[in-house]
């Protein structure tokens, strides 16, 4: 198993963010996300309970496609 | 962009429940999917939804609630989604059968230190790598979003070990090429 502390982690990612110019954003973000044209009902379903949870608890739903 | 402040929150939680289980197992359970991207693109791709792989179901809700996981309550189906009440946002859900249907090579697993000795574990960046390439072999679609989280893993992966990222993304039927 590699080990990795979550700080060594984040400056190698963000470093590696640099060097290749990627810049998160919304768009880039969501070109990332699964559309949801394969998720199965039972994955639909989960993430519908996830963003009512979210809303009801007064929180900004992480966004995603089912 | 770091992780967002409540995913960080919610993976101290996660940990806490996963050294228990490692304890009792001699195992840790397995962040894989959505998630282990989020946390190996450090938040570039975010998931509301953790899918974990723990093989043993009664454990893994036992240290889940024990560290303060709520059990959904869902009536008429078999119950392995979970929440923790201070992150509403996310929820974790167990999978069933066996990690990349055992052709992944454990030893190879991220283990992910935080707080201290408290850590999380992710398949390898040339697993998730592989799996990606895998999915988009079959959805096929130009511009899938698995084709551009494998792209974006590649580039940002930690030590590559390229014979092995070969092999696996030829197991899972992808191909290699398109990551250039």
């Amino acid at each position: 198993m590699t080990t990795i502390s979550m700080a060594k982690l984040r400056d190698h990612v963000e470093a590696r963010k640099r060097e290749i110019g990627w810049v998160d954003d919304d768009a880039s973000t969501d070109a990332l996300r699964n559309k949801g044209d394969n998720r199965t009902p039972e994955k639909r379903d989960s993430l519908a309970r996830i963003d009512a949870r979210a809303i009801a608890a007064g929180k900004k739903p992480t966004r995603s496609y089912y | 962009m770091a992780l967002p402040e409540d995913f960080s929150g919610l993976l101290k939680q996660a940990a806490a429940a996963f050294a228990a289980y490692e304890a009792a197992a001699g195992y840790s359970p397995v962040i894989v999917g959505g998630g282990a991207i989020a946390i190996q693109t450090l938040g570039a791709f975010m998931s509301g939804d953790l899918d974990l792989y723990a093989p043993n179901d009664d454990l893994l809700e036992k240290c889940l609630v024990d560290a303060g996981f709520k059990r959904e309550d869902r009536q008429g189906r078999l119950l392995r989604g979970y929440y923790h009440p201070d992150y509403p946002a996310y929820g974790i859900e167990a999978i069933s059968g066996q990690l990349f249907d055992g052709r992944s090579d454990h030893s190879r697993l991220l283990r992910i230190t935080i707080d201290g000795d408290r850590a999380i574990t992710t398949p390898s960046f040339e697993d998730m790598i592989a799996d990606r390439l895998g999915q988009h072999a079959v959805d096929r679609s130009p511009a899938s979003p698995l084709l551009q989280q494998a792209r974006l893993l590649f580039r940002v992966a930690v030590a590559l070990d390229l014979g092995y990222l070969k092999r696996r993304v030829a197991e899972e039927g992808g191909s290699f090429e398109l990551l250039n």
